[in-house]
This record gives structure tokens, sequence and C-alpha cells, in this order.
């Protein structure tokens, strides 16, 4: 057990290593100076100076890799062409927001995905079963920018019940949260339903069943908790990629969180704003997956780790 | 066919029917010249937001471009991405999966490790981070999807050599002295393509999806050749005035990948994974 979560947190470390390589590669192929990739054209000669020799600009391509380590270690993700301001400063002012977004998608998502799931398994092969697996394919198949404008259109052009766009109570969230929880609804649901049915044939269930137990005690006191498992894993993966910003859902919504100012750095060609926002969110991703790994095993102790 | 394809034929109408309509998408695509009633780049400024009607039956654009002509040119790029994407990742998997599964030992360690790494990826933002550096087009697109996309393939086809490797039917090859690559062609190769299958057309939605994201937020191909990504991120401003711009294009593509995850899931049944194991 010890030993998986060492070999965990190494391979995590290792990713994130890759991530930071693969950035540091490609900010090297934007054009010009790469001391403007990190300030911008209109910064003065002395700030450019300053970051030449921050970054180690004047120095072979290796050293210029450990600087810009070094540099991130101190929390330093760069300076906003547009704005001036440090991208670290800028993410983090919007990430509360990014993650409100997240938990109230969530919390959708498993509602709507558990229910779909136990309808699905209570009756395999049935009318319902068969209308919820073609719903959960839809959710899946149904790209999230294009469902949330048919949200819109719907929900606030023609009904008027909820705003188009922005941010505030309660009602702002609503839409946006259903965009983003569709997919993740969609999944919950295929994976609660083949894990139902595959505990439901499990022995001890055939067991609970010959010893007279009642369904719904069979279903909660037994199923349920050994077919949770793998969708506790699945929500925990979900909420890690996004708290990373969803960049499309909060593009469309005007909700005022990471990927929102992701979509704002691709529009200005930002590249530090985007390269922050990207490696901010590789960072989330990661971390979420290693807490997802270790608490697996944790849930399900029949797991064994070489 | 067999008895249990009729079968499947029979009980499954839908899948038929998506089927039918995945082809009519193709074949529009194909031949979109022909079947586009408007010239999918001919601005005309009279008329501009037109509601749908005979003449341009999905409406038009901000720009009065015709929105069907746009979405049937539209979906040559949205399908060519999908299928080059998904050949060049199954290519690049399948090489590296069977080496790491048949080779087993440092090239394993070494192939496992970097597929784990690019798992570990959110594909989405390398991508972006991707084809916000490189020159646009159809080209730097392929190469963010294969870069994020090859391991998934990589890993499935790795863990099915692995199991196939140790049957007694490649341990009685083994004996008999065939060669590695002998062995790998007649016996394994053959019977990893059922799985190759299914994950592909499960993958080919993904893409699609992938590169309508991308286009979507502008990283995509160059405007004003039309994707049904970038249609939809056009009519964003104009949701309220002119629904359709974003309405159909949208339509397509979801029907397109729902058709190709169906597909998936179909494939799964008919082709009993069982028999292999996983």
């Amino acid at each position: 057990m010890r030993n998986f979560i060492v070999r965990r947190l190494m391979l995590a470390f290792l990713t994130l290593t890759v991530v930071i390589t693969l950035i540091f590669a490609l900010t090297r192929f934007i054009p010009g100076d790469p001391a403007y990739s990190f300030v911008g054209r209109r910064a003065d000669e002395s700030t450019l100076n300053d970051v030449r020799a921050a970054y180690g600009l004047d120095k072979p391509v290796s050293a210029q890799f450990f600087c810009y380590v070094g540099q991130l270690m101190k929390g330093n993700l760069g300076f906003s062409y547009t704005t001036g301001q440090p991208v670290g400063k800028l993410i983090m002012e919007r990430f509360p927001n990014t993650l409100k977004l997240a938990f109230a998608a969530m919390v959708f998502a498993t509602a709507a995905g558990l229910l779909m799931g136990l309808l699905s398994a209570s009756n395999p092969g049935g009318a319902l079963d068969r209308f919820c697996v073609l719903v959960s394919i839809s959710g899946i198949s149904v790209p999230v920018f294009w469902f949330g404008l048919i949200l819109i259109m719907f929900f606030s052009n023609t009904l008027g019940w909820f705003p188009s766009s922005g941010m505030g109570g309660f009602v702002y969230i609503i839409l946006p949260a259903l965009t983003l929880g569709t997919r993740s609804a969609a999944y919950i649901a295929r994976i609660t339903r083949t894990s139902l049915m595959e505990v439901m044939n499990e022995n001890f269930v055939i067991t609970a069943r010959a010893k007279g137990l009642s369904e719904k005690k069979i279903l909660f006191k037994h199923v349920l908790k050994n077919a949770l498992i793998p969708v506790v894993t699945l929500i925990g993966v979900d909420l890690g990629s996004y708290l990373n910003g969803s960049v499309l859902t909060e593009t469309i919504f005007g909700w005022n969180g990471v990927g929102n100012l992701a979509l704002t750095g691709i529009m200005n060609r930002d590249y530090p704003l985007i390269m922050g926002t990207v490696l901010f969110g590789s960072f989330i991703f990661i971390c979420a997956n290693i807490i997802v790994d270790v608490s697996y095993s944790f849930f399900n102790p029949k797991i064994t780790y070489e | 066919m067999n008895k249990k394809t009729k079968y499947f034929l029979r009980n499954n109408k839908l899948t038929v029917f998506l089927a039918g309509v995945l082809l009519m998408m193709v074949l529009s695509a194909v031949f979109a010249p022909l079947i586009a009633p408007h010239d999918p780049y001919e601005v005309n400024l009279e008329k501009t937001k037109e509601h749908p009607q005979k003449d341009y039956p999905f409406g038009t654009d901000a720009q009065g471009r015709c929105v069907l002509s746009r979405m049937i040119y539209g979906a040559r790029v949205s399908l060519f991405i999908g299928v080059a994407a998904t050949l060049s990742a199954l290519v690049i998997g399948v090489l590296f999966g069977a080496a790491a599964g048949y080779l087993g030992g440092a090239a394993d360690n070494i192939i496992t490790f970097l597929i784990d790494i690019t798992l570990s990826l959110p594909g989405l933002l390398v991508a972006i981070a991707i084809t916000v550096v490189l020159e646009p087009g159809i080209t730097t697109v392929l190469i963010a999807l294969c870069f994020v996309g090859w391991a998934g393939f990589a890993r499935i086809v790795r863990s099915s050599v692995i199991s196939i490797k140790n049957s007694d039917y490649v341990t009685s090859a083994m004996s008999l002295g065939s060669s590695s690559w002998l062995i790998m062609l007649k016996h394994i190769l053959p019977n990893i393509v059922p799985i190759i299958l299914i994950t592909a057309s499960l993958r080919i939605g993904t893409f699609i999806l992938s590169e309508a994201s991308l286009s979507f937020l502008g990283l995509g191909v160059r405007p004003p050749e039309p994707t049904w990504g970038s249609m939809i991120a056009s009519s964003v401003n104009y949701i309220e005035t002119a629904p359709w711009m974003a309405f159909f294009p949208g339509a397509a593509l979801a029907v397109t990948i729902f058709c190709f995850n169906f597909a998936g899931d179909s494939l799964k049944d008919i082709i009993d994974v069982k028999d292999i194991k996983m």
C-alpha cells in the first residue's frame, strides 16, 4: 500500500515534469524573441532585460529550462501580455468561481447519473433501461458548447426562466452546471448500470435473497455499497477535470472562471496567460487523479497493488 | 453473413438506421460540391440571418452565407479529421502497444510509463497548448489529437497482446519454431482486430468532438473554411436573433458522434468481447 502511494506520487511528479517540459518546448516555437513571450511586445527595454536575466535567456537552452522551473517553483507563472499582471494572481482570483461551478455540476451529475443507473439496472433490457441507455449515449455524444447554447435558447430566450449568462445568485449557476454536468451524468449512469448488474449476480446477493431479505434491503445494504466503488472513482476523476477550468462551458455562460481566463488568453494570443492556465489546469488534474487513486485503495480493500 | 449477424440486424433496427444516417453524412461530405445548394463561401449582405426557407433550408448566417451548404462542406473537415486522427493514433497505438505487450521487459516498462503519463494529461488543455503555438491548420489539429489520443489504443492493444501471448496456440507456435514476426502477424494481430475496431469507433466520436471544440475556440482549421465547430462559434452572438445558425451544425455534430458511439456499443454486442480476454 505504501509502495503504491510512493509509486503513484513518483508517476505524478514525472507527469508534471513532462507537462512543464512540453510547455517550455512549445514556448520556444512562439515566433520572435522569447523574452516577449513572457512580458509581451509592449514591454520596455528594462523589463525585457529583467526577464532575460530572470529566465536566463542569454544562456544555453538547458540553463533556460532550469531557470524556468525555478521561477515556477517560486509560483511565478509569468505576466499577462495584455494586463501586465502576474498570471498566477489572475488565476487564483478566478479559481473560486471555477470551484463553485465544478461542484454544482458534480452534484447534478451524481444525482442524475445514479438515478438513471438505478432505473436502468432495476429492469435490464426493459423499455426504461433501453431509454436510459439511449439518453446516456446522447449525453456522451452531445458537444458541451452546443448543448449550452440549446439550453440558453430554450430556458433563457424562450421560457425566460434563467439568465443566459453572467454571475450572481443561485439562478445563474443552474444552466452552466447542467451543461457541464451532463457528460458526467451520462458516464455515471453507464458505470452505475454495469456495476450494479455485475454485483447483483454475486453469490452474496443470492445468499441474501435466499435468507429472505427484502429487495430493498438487499439493494441498499449489500449491492450499493459494492457497486458504487467504481462510481466514486469516476466522480473523482471528472471533478478533477472540471477543476482545471471548463473552457467551453465558462465561455458560453460568461462564467468568470479559469476557463474563461484561458479563452481571453487564446483570443489575444496572450501566451503567458494560456500556458499558465494550461499548467495550472494540468497540476490540478494530476493532483485530483492521485487523490482518486489513493482513496480507491481505501474504498476497495480487495484491490492489492503489487 | 452468419446466423448471429442476421439475428442481430433483425433485432437492431436502430443500429441499421443510424448506420444509414452515417453513410448519408459520408456521401454528402464526399460529394459536397454536387449536393450543396449554394457556394459555402459566397457572402450575400442583402440576405443576412434569413430564416430557414425554401431557398435556404437551414437559413443564412450573419454574412448571408447558406448554413446548409457550409454544413455539408464542414462535414468534410469533421469526418476527415475524425477518421485521420483515429487512424494515425491507431497506428501509433498498435505499434507501441504490440511492442510493449510482445517484447515485455524494459521495452514494456518504458512504453507503459509513456502510456501512463499521456493518459494522465488533461487532453483538451494539452491540445490547446499545441494548437495555439503551431501554425493553425488540419495538420496541427491532427498532431495535437494524436499526441493525446494514441495512448488509449496502446493500452488496450498491450493488454490484449499479453493475454493472447500466453494462450496455448501461441505457445505451440513458439515451440514449433515460428519466428516472432510470424507469430505477431499470423496469430496475435488478427485476434486483436475486433477490440481495435470497437475502440476505434468509440474514439472517432471523441476526436470529432475535440476537433469541434478546438474550432469553437478558434484553434482549428482557419476561416473562411467552414467547420461545424467554428460555425457554432460564430453564431454565439446571434443566439437570440438567429438560433438556426447554431442549431443545425451542432445537431449534425451531435448526430454524427452519437452514431459512432452507438456503433461502438453495438459492435461490442456483435463481437463478443469476452471471447478475447481483456
